[in-house]
């Protein structure tokens, strides 16, 4: 069942200074979030991951395109369905030192969406302190100023605050990048085992692949704004069909010395493009070493190669 | 005192580093050691805490009030065959050897260089200051090492502001500056914790090119395990301001004998595996202020002692340069 | 624990006022110890440096006066002993002489025999009241307006800050006397025709009701420059609100579906309190002083009112050597108003930097509860 559909999402930005320029972070995106599932999408700097993310939860305008939420179309809300739907669609930030007002305890950060949304509870303070049960925090932490807390007590903070409105889809932006190693194991186990209670879906952001094959059932690669290759995880990583997805699984360093320095790999060239230049035809033309006549004039669709596997690619083309 | 094996660049021993602050007396770094020998890539692997930057800060002197390097040695065969102790030379002398003899490579490119001056600027500078030569040859050595850090249009880019390059580019012209003078030792401080991942993949492969090249000892601190399997040779793993594990990288990864290496190790999800579960250590990284007694990591461990609680755990011989501090393995 | 005896009381104050509140709703300790804690750590950055504590003491002296001043001075302002006994005339103003002659104050008195320090112990009160109308006023309509000008931006920023630019240019003292002539005659007859108003105002400068149309050239010159002085606080306003719009609990709030109202009040406002804070005190000191040059050009109110700006004017005739005391003692608690507000804004401006604040954090180890 499908929970999110963006179709042809397109976001971009007048460049400042001048009249013709734009940066296209998000350049034409279809993409589905099925209910209870993860999403992960990853791509490097300049893709427009973010952007997407907050597309996905309507905190930025789409230039073009439909955002369609249970059904309704998103960029159409307005006041009260508006908030209707921003209670059901939250979205967790890579930073907790600043996603946390300085100036405000937990108790009334956490109090503050309950009460907008006439969700107060009989007895604030009691089921305030259970809820931050539910993601290893205790009543001790509940009149604390953020900065009395550390990264991983925030960010779970974060996450309480988005879950307690009940939401049935939350975008995660790198919500983990910040944090520790053992922290990131910590909160990432969380984050799965709230997701088995509660049939949350999520949209997971990430450049650590690593932490995204863990976390997600299907897989989204970005690049220069458009989606690239999309899958299950497993069809993804053991049998990548788009050039950029095999570069970019061929640089992750691989945690085991052995796998390591016995494989031979091709490491991409050049860098990470701007999306103020898109090239013209397949955006990764320029440096993909098997691009053809075709992929220079012509950008490919993402289409289905095999059941729950689709890749924008000529060379995969029927 | 030559305390140095052939071919060892450097030897560490007894580095205790305190920071005196308001809040108390913090331990930042006590009783680490280091051995690094030409040709290596040593890893030290930690957390925030674990007191891995301030360790190779203070390998150079590089600490500031109110931080103070109570006690160590700090043993380095220098270019032309002499050993001094880094701890003890004058701060004129020390400034000798950073930047000539051993330099650093740290992990914000943006904030390591001077918006104000282009790249071929820095590498020249850095020339000078140690070299007796002309401003022209040191600007063609410059565009010299653009283009050894594979910098297309090493010509074009040598007069390249800051801002006009991409964050890749940058830390490769922070290399070059490293690389100007061909130091016996790199120490890199998260060189590529900032960049893509394919860029952090061109820029590992560079250094280790590089590393063959000049024949330099290679000192890489980060807390990225990918990173470490594919460079490493040689890995230390510190917690709490101390060394608790260090072994050839092999060893480490399929033998880890301390029970934090062993933890992290799990903790980290490995990208060629789908796995079921991680495995999360539980609490938090101490607090250095005022430490006692006893083993930092005991608090999380599983497998602790009444013993571990009480004494540090001295330094254990597993055979074949595998040392861990850990009363699990000490022999009764 | 600091051996600061200002910090000392003012702690002592502060745990009283928990004591209390705990007593009225047992728990509320427990809730609020983060915040008594920060609470505590403004006190102590505030007490900790001479300044502050200087700060503090005169602004509470000032404040004290304001207050108290009216009642405790001991001679009425609106009686010219000059008048009730007239072989005086010639004498005034009658120097000051310690410990007091033939019945003489000891302070000295002005032209019309009134006794100069009772003069200025009321006249700070009049200061006061006037500076804070003028501060707190201005500081409203600023904040409003870099608020909205701030947050929305766009082509609402654009014409605001136009029209704040174009305010910014009108010269305040032409303004001033502009109004001043104009404005106070109908300003006059409204108060003639209110009496309720009236009365507050006599009430709020501690003067006479019958005083009203003294009181009606006070209101015009409070117009006149509240029009002039809210254009720095809503660009300072504005920029701060720039910086705070960007960072993530702004965009997490909206996320949340927050209310803009909630926003702007809750989490906008809030951030850009402290250096909204210190402006206002710093403000203080300039406004006691523009004020007092105003009431000394004569635009402000007119005899008998005990205006310092006013009554140093009239000591203008005979200074310097028939009237320095006069010029003196007004000047002097002119200088201890201002300097208090500077000293005060100063440590205020301290006590909010966030990287001081946090390394006093430690050097004071602060303790709560009992």
């Amino acid at each position: 069942m499908t929970l999110l559909r963006m179709v042809n999402v397109k976001k971009h930005f007048r460049v400042r200074g001048s009249l013709f320029k734009t940066l296209k972070a998000v350049d034409g995106v279809n993409l589905e979030v099925y209910a209870g599932e993860t999403l992960g999408l990853v791509g490097e700097s300049g893709c427009g991951k973010s952007t997407l993310g907050r597309l996905a939860v309507h905190l930025v305008e789409p230039t073009s395109g439909k955002i369609i939420f249970d059904s309704v179309d998103v960029t159409k809300l307005k006041g009260d369905s508006l908030k209707s739907f921003r209670r059901k669609a939250q979205i967790v930030f890579q930073d907790p030192n600043s996603s946390l007002n300085p100036r405000m305890t937990v108790f009334e950060a956490l109090l503050e969406p309950l009460s907008e949304h006439g969700m107060l509870p009989e007895d604030p303070e009691a089921t305030l302190v259970e809820h931050l049960a539910s993601v290893g925090l205790s009543k001790e932490h509940l009149h604390r100023y953020p900065h009395e807390l550390s990264g991983g007590q925030k960010q779970r903070v974060a996450l309480l605050r988005a879950l307690l409105l009940n939401p049935s889809f939350i975008v995660l932006d790198e919500p983990t990048s910040s944090l520790d190693v053992s922290v990131q194991a910590q909160i990432l186990n969380l984050l799965k085992d709230i997701q088995r209670e509660r049939g949350i879906s999520y949209l997971f952001i990430s450049h650590d692949i690593g932490v995204v094959r863990y976390m997600s059932d299907r897989i989204a690669v970005m690049y220069l704004g458009k989606i690239v290759e999309v899958g299950s995880a497993d069809a993804v990583f053991e049998n990548p069909l788009h050039p950029y997805t095999r570069y970019l699984l061929a640089s992750i360093p691989i945690p085991n010395p052995k796998l390591a320095r016995g494989r031979r790999r091709e490491l991409i060239q050049g860098e990470p493009p701007s999306p103020i230049d898109v090239p013209p035809g397949c955006r990764f033309h320029p440096r993909c070493p098997f691009a053809t006549e075709r992929c220079k004039r012509e950008e490919p669709p993402l289409t289905s190669v095999e059941r729950d596997h689709a890749v924008a690619c000529w060379l995969h083309a029927k | 005192m030559s305390g140095l094996e052939e071919r060892q660049v450097l030897k560490a021993r007894n580095v205790t580093v305190r920071f005196y602050t308001y809040a108390g007396v913090v331990h930042a770094v006590t009783g680490a050691y280091l051995d690094v020998y030409e040709g290596e890539t040593i890893a030290i692997v930690g957390e925030t805490g674990s007191g891995k930057s301030v360790f190779t800060r203070a390998l150079t002197g590089l600490i500031e009030p109110p931080g103070k390097i109570e006690s160590g040695s700090v043993l380095f065969r220098r270019r032309n065959g002499e050993v001094v102790d880094l701890l003890k030379l004058s701060r004129e002398d020390l400034r000798r050897v950073r930047g000539d003899e051993i330099s650093y490579v740290f992990q914000d490119p943006s904030s390591a260089l001077d918006p104000l001056y282009t790249a071929a600027d820095h590498i020249v500078e850095t020339i000078l200051v140690h070299r007796d030569v002309s401003k022209g040859e040191a600007f063609s050595e410059a565009v010299q090492l653009l283009r050894d850090v594979a910098i297309p249009n090493p010509e074009l880019r040598a007069k390249n502001y800051p801002h006009e390059l991409s964050g890749g580019q940058k830390q490769r012209v922070v290399i070059a500056t490293a690389m100007a003078n061909k130091p016996r030792l790199l120490i890199a401080d998260e060189p590529t914790t900032n960049l893509d991942v394919t860029v952090q993949a061109q820029i590992l492969d560079l250094l280790a090119s590089l590393k063959g090249k000049y024949g330099m000892g290679m000192l890489l601190i980060t807390h990225n395990l990918g990173v470490v399997a594919e460079v490493a040779d040689r890995v230390y793993v510190m917690y709490g301001g101390r060394i608790v594990e260090s072994a050839d990288v092999f060893t480490i990864y399929e033998s880890p004998a301390h029970p934090y290496t062993a933890m992290l190790l799990k903790s980290v999800p490995d990208p060629t595996r789908k796995i079921d579960k991680l495995e999360s250590i539980p609490g938090t990284v101490p607090d250095l202020i005022d430490v006692g007694p006893g083993c930092l990591f005991a608090p999380r461990c599983p497998f602790a002692k009444d013993v571990c609680q009480r004494q540090t755990p001295p330094a254990i011989e597993l055979g074949d340069r595998h040392v861990v501090h850990c009363w699990l393995h000490a022999k009764r | 624990m600091s051996l600061n005896p200002l910090f000392k009381l003012s702690e002592l104050a502060l745990d009283g006022y928990v004591k209390v509140r705990e007593k009225l709703s047992p728990g509320w300790l427990d809730k609020n110890k983060s915040k008594i804690l920060e609470w505590k750590l403004t006190l102590y950055a505030l007490t900790a440096s001479k300044t502050g504590s200087t700060g503090i003491l005169l602004v509470s002296i000032t404040l004290f006066l304001a207050a108290f001043g009216p009642a405790l001075a001991w001679e009425p302002y609106d009686v010219y002993p000059v008048l009730v006994n007239p072989e005086l005339a010639g004498k005034c103003p009658y120097p000051p002489c310690i410990g007091g002659c033939r019945g003489m104050p000891a302070a000295g008195t002005d032209v019309f025999g009134r006794d100069v320090l009772s003069l200025v112990v009321r006249g700070f009160r009049i200061s006061l009241v006037m500076s804070a109308v003028i501060v707190v006023a201005s500081a409203a309509l600023g904040v409003a307006i870099g608020l909205v000008s701030g947050y929305y931006g766009g082509a609402i920023d654009e014409a605001l800050m136009r029209f704040t630019d174009i305010m910014l240019a009108f010269p305040g003292l032409v303004l001033a006397i502009a109004f001043s002539l104009t404005l106070r005659f109908s300003i006059r007859s409204l108060l003639l025709s209110n009496p309720a108003l009236t009365g507050f105002f006599a009430a709020l400068f501690a003067l006479n009701p019958s005083d009203a149309p003294n009181i009606a050239n006070i209101l015009s010159l409070f117009l006149a420059l509240i029009l002039v002085w809210w254009p720095p606080y809503a660009r300072v306003v504005r920029g701060s609100v720039l910086t705070v719009r960007e960072q993530g609990f702004v965009e997490a709030a909206k996320a949340l579906g927050l209310s803009t109202t909630r926003v702007l009040l809750k989490h906008i406002l809030p951030n850009v309190m402290s250096p909204l804070l210190v402006m206002v005190t710093f403000d203080f000191a300039t406004a006691t002083l523009s004020s007092a040059t105003l009431s000394f050009l004569g635009l402000g109110p007119q005899p008998p009112v005990p205006d310092l700006g006013l009554i140093i004017s009239m000591a203008g005739e005979y200074f310097p050597e028939r009237s320095w005391w006069v010029v003196v003692e007004a000047g002097a608690a002119l200088l201890l108003m201002s300097l208090g507000w500077n000293l005060l804004g100063d440590a205020l401006r301290d006590a909010f930097d966030p990287r001081s604040r946090r390394s006093m954090e430690v050097r004071a180890k602060l303790k709560v509860g009992a």
